[in-house]
């Protein structure tokens, strides 16, 4: 009993910090629609910034800098306020331009938003752990409630402040003019524009309370644990953003319920389930998949909130822009629409090129460049799969990738060389049956996780992918029988055919190479035929798909089915090429930035995952050269994330907008002479 | 046995539609028959779109039976509904976004496809016959619509808004439908494409297929129906002839008002 | 007299006295590659109900949401009370004093009637008159103020379209802009509002009205606007159309 209570006032703590990011969430969803994946890293600056306006000096780009040492009041007061200008800053720069565009561009713009605060946070701060200052009333000795539940003077303050500011909120949007205001333009934007509400400055509120109430969550926990790091806003924001959907998101009590559910779950599963502790982030998203699944509006929220507007994948032309930056833009699209436009005589000139720099370039270690280049243009085209021509937004993806790898590395080393001795040189035969046999084993999971999101649109079937992603990964990190656990697994065999080792890197290269082509090969026939085009018209208008007789649920399977196919069949050979692999080779991010090089090659072409990998790796390379990036190598993440976000606004079509692919199958058309004679 | 049946094509019995506590359709009942241009007409929210939702299966009914071309149709989804040969266009066209106008086209034809993904990774020649096939069929149809094989490489919605009609039409024919069922399709045209169109409109009905039409251009409706069911209000309030259906001055009051 | 304190307040000084209070001219609207509206003139002089009629698609709608800024113009000009306010944000439009009682109602359903009505005078800033207003609401639909608390969307349509005007006239508008008032009403209830409408104008309001209901329109439209396709195709005092004509224009009779 004195466990369990124990156990609830821990979980009442963290429920009362999840509860107050949950709000972030939860208040610019209801205004706007969007799912702004940065209050992530608005909660993790509150913690910076608080700590810092604390402290008498802090080391900021590696200079000591004086600081006024404030009491903890104080600072979290000036913090919240630079966040919440920040959070009105962003809105105003990469959200607000992309107001009526698909769904699908302000949510990348989101995303890529996040990893540009996360890699300036990582800059500025450096990459260690800031300690959070000891505040006087951190020293008093804790409460002794029932004799036996301790809580420390903070956890009350923690409790008190959340519930303060939840029920200031609350009196605020019920009360006041502005609150009023804001749920006017929640309900109906165009009924508040003609009562005159200026709905720009109501959303620009909304971001800053918003902002605001993430800046006070993430101080709160920081001061809980006692410091700030650059990425302690991601499994928060992620969890605030479950418990948001959790009570129903859009709305506030709803928040402050899923958060305390949450809390208090997390807390009793990480008390009483065995080895709950390492368990307990995968309870959440569990909790999370599982709710979306029965009950996709939440507790609290409104069923109807759960539709996307159709349209095309990111959006029309952008209104924004000089005349100059336009025809850049169209200059590189013209390009890449040529590129992709070519046929079979552009892709076998792309290939012998390929063939040619693996034949000549002297240096192993831009091989080995040019092999990951080739291993993540395969992994984002098959993303490009469910995202590009499907249109649905999977962030689960890098599950599948981890499905492969994990099976070819559990099969050779943990199980046949472990346990019954064999050498992978004698079954060397394994791999090239584990390609196919991963491939199937992955889609097979991706129809697992696509059927329950098939009732989902948007920025739920993204979540919800997400869940499934981040479940898999702790899976990963906790099932030490299966997986060996973050030790992860060594001593993967390279390729090897008949005999012949393959482990060199230009072997390695050639190898990448040829799975490929038949990788793009396999996906260029199933898109330029009926299937690719029953996904695209899913894409670009599900309602008017299925009243042409698309089965759009099956379809959507399908293309689950294809994505997983391929990350599990690429998975395989990236074990291999690697010869070790982690939990953390499939993490969240990984699957971000194969969106991200999706995104910037091209949505739904055939070449542009392939151009997305070959920009982003080389660049991360060559940059490696400028002094600059060598002080401050997150500044290349940094730079991406600002890329897609200028690309987004600017360009909110993607770099290659007119590059298509072809979706009839090559060699049925009649040609114009025949078509002459039906006409 | 393609002996022509007194039976309607196309019956619904008592449909009642709510949404919420709102009725929006109440206990219609509808015929339409083989071989028909059927005209649905009514003032603006009298429910005619939802009657067109609830056809296609886009909506389910709340109380009352649809019966198609002899057999019971219900619960089988909207891409049943097309299956079972109830092709559609939209009152705004949705076309779909970045696919050319023939490939627009083709989807339509989805149902005709079946080869499975090996034989279409692998080319199996069954599989490309049966795509010439239907692009053959394809530009049969554009044709049929009064489409240049020039505009089969455009990008759809790059088109004019009366041509993007025209290849709704034609994206709805090629699943060779018993019945199209078109929404406003003359809406925002001049009157010399809503002549061709309501041209088009007979040519449809001379293959064999029967047309159901909401239209608010009552002078094109007079012309070109040939039954008409006005609606007001959710419910039936006149079924006929056009010349004897519009004459009736409950369907003139509907339009214009009654004085008080 | 009437038992209603009157809700005009009239904004004049800078009205030249031969100016329409709303005048446009030349106002083309566009969705996309199609022309809704295709360069139409409009003026409507104080104190007068003026009616735009046609059928479905004649583009009404699209013109009324233009001149409360809610659509981007193609061309042309719009002035109202004196100013230029072709360029002018929504929000602004409001404040200088044109309300807009949207097509369907489109009050805030999970907000109380009483929410309803104060965020009508959002635009006017001076909080202190709103009570009075209030009053004076409750006074012109007695209806809503035995519902003041209730959800908005748990009205009937009837008592929701007088909840959109009474919001309207909260922001002490002196021009009413008003979409298809009678839409899916019962015919009791477009009774009542219409002659709600001739109470209004009464007391001093200019309206500019949109219904489908072309008897109606007339018979209490000081000036009429006959819309088709895009374009006027017809304009009189409503006492001189012919029936007849509009009859042309909606059911297509040969003309």
């Amino acid at each position: 009993m004195d466990y369990l209570g124990q156990l609830l006032a821990n979980g009442l703590v963290l429920g009362a910090i999840y509860a107050l990011a949950a709000v972030a969430f939860t208040l610019v969803y209801g205004v706007v629609r969007l799912v702004n994946f940065a209050f992530g890293e608005l909660f993790m600056l509150g913690a910076f910034l608080t700590a810092s306006l604390m402290l008498p000096e802090v080391r900021l780009l590696g200079t000591i800098v004086p600081m006024p040492g404030f009491s903890l009041p104080v600072a979290a007061m000036g913090a919240i306020t630079l966040t919440a200008a920040l959070g009105v800053l962003v809105d105003r720069i990469a959200y607000r331009p992309l107001r009526n565009a698909p769904r699908l561009a302000p949510l990348i713009t989101s995303i890529a938003v996040s990893v540009v605060l996360q890699s300036l946070a990582q800059t500025i701060w450096g990459a260690e752990e800031l300690r959070f200052p000891e505040f006087y009333l951190a020293t008093l000795p804790p409460v002794v409630l029932f004799d036996s539940i301790y809580l420390s003077v903070m956890d009350l303050v923690v409790m008190a402040t959340a519930l303060a500011a939840m029920l200031g909120l609350s009196a605020f949007i019920a009360r006041s003019s502005l609150g009023r205001a804001m749920r006017a333009s929640a309900e109906d934007q165009m009924a508040a524009t003609l009562v005159g509400i200026p709905v720009n400055r109501v959303v620009a509120a909304a971001f800053a309370i918003g902002s605001g109430f993430a800046a006070l969550a993430g101080l709160l926990y920081a001061q809980t644990y006692g410091f700030a790091h650059s990425s302690m806003g991601f499994l928060p924001g992620l969890k605030a953003l479950t418990a948001a959907v959790l009570g129903g998101i859009g709305s506030i009590p709803g928040a402050a319920l899923g958060g305390l559910i949450l809390g208090l779950v997390e807390a009793l599963g990480s008390g009483y389930l065995p080895n709950g502790t390492a368990w307990k982030d995968a309870i959440s998203f569990v909790l999370l998949v599982g709710l979306l699944y029965l009950r996709p509006q939440g507790l609290l929220g409104k069923p109807e909130l759960n539709s996307a507007g159709r349209g095309s994948l990111l959006g029309g032309a952008s209104e924004f822009g000089a005349a100059w930056l336009r025809t850049s833009f169209a200059k590189v699209d013209g390009a890449l629409a040529r590129a992709a436009a070519g046929g079979p005589r552009a892709a076998l000139a792309l290939l012998a090129l390929a063939i040619l720099v693996g034949a000549l370039v002297p240096s192993d270690y831009w091989l080995r460049i040019l092999t990951m280049v080739v291993i993540y243009g395969m992994l984002a085209s098959g993303l490009n799969v469910i995202v590009g021509f499907a249109g649905l937004l999977d962030l689960g993806f890098v599950a599948f990738w981890a499905v492969g790898s994990y099976l070819t590395s559990i099969l050779f080393v943990l199980v046949l060389k472990d346990q019954f001795g064999v050498a992978p040189a004698d079954i060397w035969w394994l791999l090239y049956l584990n390609l196919p046999l991963a491939g199937l084993l992955a889609a097979g999971f991706a129809v697992l996780l696509g059927t329950p999101t098939l009732r989902l649109r948007g920025d739920y079937l993204a979540i919800m992918t997400l869940g499934f992603g981040e479940i898999v990964r702790v899976v990963a990190i906790n099932w030490m029988d299966l997986t060996n656990g973050p030790m992860g697994i060594r001593g993967i065999p390279a390729p090897n055919l008949f005999g012949i080792a393959l482990g060199s890197p230009r072997a390695q290269f050639f190898f990448a190479l040829a799975l490929a082509v038949l990788v793009v090969f396999a996906i260029a026939r199933l898109v330029r035929s009926y299937v690719g085009r029953a996904w695209v018209a899913i894409r670009e208008d599900e309602e008017a798909a299925e009243a042409m007789g698309v089965p759009t649920a099956r379809y959507k399977l399908y293309a689950y089915a294809a994505s997983g196919f391929v990350g599990g069949f690429v998975g395989v050979f990236y074990a291999h090429s690697q010869q070790y692999i982690s939990p953390l080779n499939f993490s969240l991010f990984e699957n971000i930035l194969l969106l991200m090089l999706v995104v910037l090659g091209g949505l739904g072409t055939f070449v542009g995952p392939f151009v997305g990998a070959l920009i982003w790796i080389v660049f991360l390379q060559l940059a490696l050269d400028l002094p600059f990036v060598q002080a401050y190598p997150e500044t290349r993440f940094a730079l991406l994330g600002v890329v897609l976000i200028v690309l987004m606004v600017f360009r909110p079509q993607g770099l290659a907008a007119s590059a298509r692919v072809a979706l009839t199958m090559p060699g049925a058309r009649p040609g114009a002479r025949r078509v002459k004679e039906v006409a | 046995m393609r002996a022509p049946s007194p039976t309607p094509l196309l019956q619904a019995r008592a449909i009642t539609v709510r949404f919420g506590g709102l009725e929006a359709v109440g206990n219609l009942d509808m015929a339409i028959g083989r071989n028909a241009i059927h005209g649905l007409i009514g003032p603006n929210g009298a429910g005619k779109t939802t009657v067109l939702n609830v056809l296609t299966g886009f909506v389910r009914p709340t109380e009352g039976e649809l019966v198609f071309d002899g057999a019971e149709i219900g619960g089988i989804g909207v891409n049943g509904f097309a299956r079972r040969g109830l092709a559609r266009t939209f009152q705004n066209i949705r076309l779909f976004g970045a696919m050319t106008v023939l490939e627009s086209v083709l989807v339509g034809a989805h149902q005709r496809f079946s080869a499975n993904a090996l034989s279409l990774v692998f080319g199996r020649r069954a599989a490309r016959d049966a795509e010439a096939a239907m692009i053959a069929r394809a530009y049969e149809l554009l044709a049929f619509v009064g489409l240049g094989a020039e505009v089969a490489d455009r990008v759809a919605t790059t088109l004019s808004y009366g041509h993007q009609r025209r290849v709704e039409i034609a994206r709805a024919l090629i699943s060779s439908p018993k019945l199209l069922l078109l929404d406003e399709p003359l809406a925002g045209m001049n009157a010399v494409e809503k002549a061709e169109i309501a041209d088009l409109v007979r040519q449809v009905r001379a293959q064999g297929i029967a047309v159901l039409l909401i239209e608010h251009d009552m002078q094109v409706v007079r012309r070109l129906c040939d039954h008409l069911t006005v609606l007001e209000y959710g419910r039936k309030l006149a079924d006929g002839p056009p010349e004897e259906v519009l004459a009736d001055p409950a369907v003139q009051a509907a339009y214009l008002g009654r004085a008080r | 007299m009437s038992p209603i304190a009157p809700i005009v307040h009239p904004i004049e000084p800078t009205l030249h006295p031969t100016e329409p209070l709303l005048q446009v001219a030349g106002l083309a609207v566009s969705y996309g590659r199609i022309r809704a509206v295709d360069g139409i003139d409009l003026a409507v002089e104080p104190g007068r109900i003026v009616s735009l009629v046609g059928s479905n698609g004649a583009g009404k709608t699209t013109t009324l949401m233009a001149l409360s800024g809610l659509l981007p113009l193609a061309s042309g000009r719009i002035r109202f009370a004196g100013e230029d306010i072709t360029a002018l944000a929504p929000e602004l439009r409001v404040a200088r004093g044109i309300a807009h009682v949207p097509e369907r109602r489109r009050v805030f359903a999970g907000m109380s009637v009483r929410e309803n009505l104060v965020l009508g005078a959002y635009a006017r800033g001076d909080a202190v008159d709103i009570a009075s207003d209030l009053d004076r609401m409750v006074a012109l639909f007695p209806r809503l103020g035995e519902r003041m608390a209730q959800l908005a969307g748990t009205l009937s349509g009837g008592e929701q379209q007088m909840l959109a005007i009474a919001r309207g006239l909260m922001s002490r508008p002196s021009l009413l802009i008003m979409d298809e008032p009678t839409m899916g009403l019962a015919p009791q209830m477009i009774d009542l509002i219409l002659d709600t409408v001739l109470e209004i104008r009464k007391q001093g309001m200019t309206v500019l009205l949109v219904e489908q209901n072309a008897v109606e329109a007339m018979r209490l439209s000081d000036h009429v606007y006959i819309m088709r396709l895009g374009r006027i195709v017809h304009e009189d005092s409503g006492a001189n159309i012919d029936p007849e004509r509009v009859k042309s224009f909606y059911l297509g009779a040969d003309s």
